[in-house]
């Protein structure tokens, strides 16, 4: 028996299951809820149509003329055992070639409708700034594509969220989650990467607005990665 | 193990977190939200991201301080006008406005409730979750750290505080030493 007035209080604002017993018509009713669950997918189905187009329409802008060709390979590979590198090789950012390896890599990532690479390869041949060649590890690539990827479809929950469309808010939420699963970010994560992909992508699923939209300024604002929104 | 052998281990572990908490967390929604049918949207909600993210979910006695922490976000995007209506919960909507059940309020004697009501609105709202955590849903101070970050001796502090002030707020006689929380 209660005898603190202030739990007697509280519990006589709470007593819905007294007032709502577990019966066989509630139990219908979760029940079909719960077969209805298990009927949505969990696994997200990769865009590989749209990935392809964008692969072949990139390789035909990355044509170049013969006389300019400068291979991305460099033959030089990270040496083992260093903190700031792994053992990937480095290639050349400047190389007409590094648009069909970003798009490469691209294929394990997928992207909403309407995105594409075409930034990443645009921010690594600008990152030169004319001086010359400059250098990039092969997986310094593939982080820079996977977070392509996180953006877009961030840029997308976004987008989503403000017309108030949930399907499509829901959707871009799966991929975000998935994200943390991906294991370009366990390889890169000195320290907070796939913590902050998880809980980021958990935030998407759930519908909670603030660390998506924190995450997108702080990692993605400024970049060109505006697909859907 | 087979891809059907997966598929239904994967549905027999939802079967069995959706059986030992879906009433726990309907009647969390039920006590916190105005109208019973917006709780069985909520319910379907959280149990929607208990199925995509079913390997995220701890095992054991941990599953339940999860849950209500997702429910709590759910919750909270609720409050700030985020609707879903995503057909999961059509029946169980109907079922819930057809048993009519009334409000807590209802029950009780309506100026002690509204004064109660009252007291809790002044309370931030961390410190009126963790009240009626512990109230309404018997959580221990460590399963509330889950529910609301923070850890169990912050929690206890917080509790023992926010109680002191609704005591006071609703002039209600003190106790010689509030109940040491688990």
């Amino acid at each position: 028996m209660i005898t603190d007035p202030l739990d007697r209080l509280l519990e006589a604002r709470a007593s819905f299951t007294d007032m709502a017993p577990p019966s066989a018509a509630l139990d219908s009713a979760l029940e079909d809820m719960a077969v209805q669950i298990k009927r949505t997918p969990y696994r997200r189905r990769r865009h590989r149509a749209l990935v392809a187009a964008a692969i072949s329409g990139s390789l035909v802008l990355a044509a170049p003329a013969a006389a300019n060709w400068v291979s991305a390979r460099t033959g030089w590979f990270g040496s083992p055992g260093m903190t700031e590198n792994d053992t990937s090789e480095y290639l050349r950012q400047d190389s007409p070639e590094m648009a069909a390896i970003v798009e490469s890599h691209g294929r394990d990532y997928p992207l909403p409708p309407g995105g594409s690479y075409a930034g990443v390869v645009e921010r690594l041949r600008a990152s030169t700034g004319g001086r010359g060649p400059e250098l990039i590890q092969d997986t310094g690539v593939r982080t820079m594509v996977a977070q392509e990827s996180v953006c877009q479809w961030q840029a997308l929950w976004l987008s989503a969220d403000d017309a108030g469309e949930t399907d499509r808010r829901y959707r871009a939420g799966i991929v975000l989650e998935e994200a943390a699963a991906w294991p370009i970010f366990a390889q890169v994560d000195g320290g907070g990467v796939v913590e902050l992909r998880r809980r980021v992508g958990a935030a998407a699923t759930e519908g909670t607005r603030a660390p998506v939209e924190q995450d997108f300024r702080a990692n993605c604002a400024g970049r060109d990665s505006q697909a859907g929104r | 193990v087979t891809r059907r052998g997966s598929e239904r281990a994967r549905d027999a572990a939802f079967d069995r977190l959706f059986g030992e908490h879906r009433q726990s967390v309907l009647a969390y929604f039920l006590r916190r939200v105005d109208a019973p049918c917006d709780a069985a949207d909520l319910l379907a909600e959280v149990f929607l991201i208990v199925w995509r993210r079913l390997d995220d979910v701890p095992a054991g006695g941990e599953a339940a301080p999860w849950l209500f922490g997702v429910a709590r976000r759910v919750l909270a995007n609720h409050r700030r006008g985020v609707r879903r209506r995503n057909g999961l919960a059509v029946k169980l909507r109907s079922t819930l406005d057809r048993r009519a059940v009334p409000s807590p309020e209802a029950a009780f004697d309506d100026e002690a409730v509204a004064r109660l009501r009252r007291a809790l609105e002044t309370l931030p709202e961390i410190d009126r979750e963790i009240v009626t955590l512990r109230a309404w849903e018997g959580l221990s101070a460590s399963d509330i750290s889950v529910v609301v970050g923070g850890t169990p001796e912050n929690v206890r502090v917080r509790l023992h505080r926010a109680r002191s002030r609704l005591r006071s707020i609703l002039d209600l006689p003190g106790v010689l030493e509030e109940q040491v929380v688990p």
